[in-house]
């Protein structure tokens, strides 16, 4: 396999919430608007590129029995990092994603990537995952976030898309629970249906 | 033997590693961080309290001491010259504290308005006392003004359903006017 | 030749001798007069709002079939139900596009996705009205006094349930027991004729369409539980009798809580259902922010019928003579 495709797995194969079905709190909770998914794919990106590259590089020094507390304890540092950060310079999206930033630490598709690729794969290798992973998880809740906001709002990236007349009386549905978990089942069908037959 | 002193070494060692970090990166944001929590925080309610100043008031801002306490003041400008006060105060509500501005006119001793900062009062009920139609009440109103709700025998309109979320904020303005002359001194002598 | 039509699935099987298009067109037969009396009071925008729901239903229902690939069953008439069943509930001018949303939703999320007919955990008409009713720019269009504020039909136009909310037992001095029980009220276009649903679903029940024990246990739990309020404060909470005759109570006990799928099947589990449908529509018509609780009551109920389900009489084991006895039960027997 090529070093190109670690990359590319992610934003198909094993797109995080959709094909792994993995972290789906953060998915659900966050995706309220298109911004606020991004901001979030944004942080994820970010803790999950360089979590993978610490772990990577630290895989031969990591006695096994204490791997998990390691791990925690890297991703820990770079979701805290995230979290200043955004305070610091991002502000309104730090209210916006408020408790799902610290979070991020419990993302199982971090840990699970630590886990599963880089504690077994080289340093460009796991970065590239990293990378590939947080793109596709971003794009996975852009999407989410968009499609509920779109509907929900009538909005898009905050943008008035739909009529003054739509935007005052918005299935706003869509904003709450229930709406993001059925939006989420629908796109899962798309996707389950798209995909089916190359997978059968 | 030495797997364990291995495990306990590099756990160890990852961790201080992070803490030193942490630590590093805290430092160097903690500023930042505290002006955007200004800004975005107290920063639009302290400049709907000194509406008429012309500068930038949250940059004019200075930590004074008063009776031991810091208080965070806010100056408010016309032109060159200092035109008013405001600073935080706090007072018990109904659901825990109320956190209100209090802005002053330091020319001739009037409140220039308050605005409710934070609180935890009822929402529907309590939470009254953050709409413009009670905040209003204060505006232009002397630091001589008898701060107690009406039924306390005070100046102060009551809400109804709201007793106690209204004399919170009147304890807090009460607490805030008590400091007045002596920040007043102070922002003055310096 | 013409394949057999046997459909496989799960949920209830209580036999009444009746097929599934029997059940669906008895219901539709008993609630005629509800919709008789839906249409008298509010005219043509209520038969609008029927037709609208109806159609859609229908529609979803037989586009969803054809997406998932499985034979189109429309004809059965249970989608008609479910559309005719929201209806009942909304306020005569509800817009059509919210009358078609909920439709939709209610059969293709609420149903067809968990395998369609005897396999959905909710009733379809109930998943529908809760997409409405938790959508807050659409809550004018649910609230009575609202949406009915440009009818005047001789009798007082406030929601009885809004009222009590507002002002409590007080409040609602003004209305007569017998005057609300005769549907002389404001509410849903068909559920709030509140004797005729009464009169459809005793034909239902007559006709061992729809077993006795849900709604006669329903409205016991009513009474249990808006006695044990009046008890604790008189002023606050209304008289039994007000709340069987107002808002969804009576829909709610004979129609949208004994849909077929998801009401238990057993009779302990029916007792048990019954009751706490009816007791979780007294609180929360007492503390839920909404004047009306019977339907999240229902939906809350129905997604505890598998655990319902369990509860049964210990079925009776013969065991053959001469066959060894060893430790094993026998499935589903024994449990007591």
């Amino acid at each position: 396999m090529s070093i190109f495709k670690e990359f590319t797995k992610g934003l198909w194969q094993e797109l995080p919430p959709f094909r792994l079905v993995l972290g789906l709190c953060p998915v659900l909770a966050v995706t309220k608007s298109a911004t606020n998914g991004l901001g979030m794919g944004l942080a994820v990106i970010f803790v999950l590129t360089w979590s993978n590259i610490l772990v990577s590089a630290l895989r031969k020094v990591i006695p096994r029995k204490v791997r998990i507390a390691s791990y925690i304890v890297i991703i820990a540092t770079f979701v805290v990092i995230v979290e200043m950060a955004t305070q610091a310079f991002f502000y309104p999206v730090y209210e916006a994603l408020g408790i799902f930033i610290p979070l991020i630490v419990v993302n199982c598709v971090i840990l699970g990537r630590a886990e599963a690729f880089a504690s077994k794969n080289g340093v460009v290798a796991s970065a590239l995952d990293g990378l590939g992973i947080g793109a596709g998880f971003t794009m996975s809740l852009v999407v989410l976030g968009g499609l509920r906001e779109l509907i929900g709002a009538g909005t898009l990236f905050d943008v008035e898309i739909m009529s003054a007349a739509y935007r005052s009386h918005s299935f706003s549905f869509m904003l709450e629970a229930p709406g993001a978990f059925i939006c989420l089942g629908v796109l899962l069908a798309i996707m389950n249906a798209v995909s089916a037959p190359s997978s059968s | 033997m030495k797997e364990i002193i291995q495990m306990i070494g590099v756990l160890s060692l990852i961790s201080g590693v992070c803490a030193l970090a942490l630590s590093g990166f805290r430092a160097a944001t903690a500023e930042r961080i505290e002006d955007q929590i200004l800004q975005n925080v107290q920063g639009p309610k302290v400049k709907l309290v000194l509406d008429k100043a012309d500068n930038d008031i949250i940059n004019d801002r200075k930590t004074i001491s008063v009776n031991g306490e810091d208080v965070l003041l806010f100056i408010g400008k016309k032109g060159a010259e200092p035109w008013a006060i405001a600073y935080e105060s706090t007072g018990g509500g109904f659901g825990g504290d109320i956190k209100v501005m209090v802005g002053y006119d330091i020319g001739n001793d009037t409140l220039t308005g308050i605005q409710i900062i934070s609180h935890k009062e009822t929402p529907g009920i309590g939470s009254k006392i953050a709409d413009d139609q009670f905040t209003k009440f204060f505006k232009g109103l002397t630091t001589s003004t008898k701060f107690t709700t009406k039924p306390q025998g005070g100046d102060v309109d009551a809400i109804s359903g709201a007793t106690y979320s209204a004399r919170g904020v009147c304890e807090a303005i009460r607490n805030s006017v008590e400091i007045y002359p002596q920040v007043k001194k102070q922002m003055q002598s310096q | 030749m013409k394949a057999a039509d046997l459909t496989v699935s799960t949920g209830s099987h209580w036999h009444s001798g009746a097929k599934i298009t029997d059940f669906s067109y008895n219901t539709l037969l008993a609630l005629v007069p509800a919709i008789a009396m839906g249409m008298y009071r509010y005219g043509v925008s209520a038969a609008g709002v029927i037709g609208t729901a109806m159609a859609s239903a229908m529609i979803a229902e037989a586009a969803m079939q054809k997406l998932l690939g499985k034979p189109v069953r429309i004809a059965d008439g249970s989608a008609a139900v479910s559309g005719l069943l929201l209806a009942l509930l909304l306020p005569a001018n509800t817009p059509a596009y919210m009358v078609i949303v909920a439709s939709v939703i209610g059969i293709t999320i609420g149903k067809l996705c968990f395998g369609g007919l005897g396999a959905n955990p909710l009733s379809p008409a109930l998943v529908g009205w809760a997409v409405l009713r938790i959508t807050k720019p659409w809550a004018g269009y649910l609230d009575f006094d609202l949406a009915l504020i440009n009818y005047d039909l001789g009798f007082s136009m406030q929601y009885p349930l809004a009222v009590l909310k507002a002002s409590g037992a007080l409040g609602i001095q003004d209305f007569n027991t017998w005057n609300l029980f005769l549907g002389n009220q404001t509410g849903g276009i068909g559920a709030s004729a509140i004797v005729c649903v009464l009169g459809g679903g005793l034909y239902m029940v007559a006709r061992g369409l729809v077993r006795w024990e849900i709604p006669l246990c329903f409205l016991l739990g009513v009474v249990i539980a808006s006695s044990l309020f009046r008890l604790v404060d008189s002023a606050a909470n209304a008289d039994p009798l007000f709340h069987i005759v107002t808002g969804n109570v009576m829909i709610g006990a004979l129609f949208l809580s004994t849909d077929n799928s998801s009401a238990p099947i057993n009779r302990w589990g029916m007792v048990a259902f019954g009751l706490c449908c009816g007791m979780m529509t007294v609180v929360l018509r007492a503390w839920s922010v909404y004047p009306d609780g019977v339907v999240f009551a229902c939906l809350l109920m129905s997604l505890f019928v598998p655990l319902l389900d369990k509860l049964r009489a210990s079925t009776i084991v013969v065991r053959p003579t001469n066959v060894q006895i060893t430790g094993e039960t026998v499935e589903g027997g024994t449990s007591s």
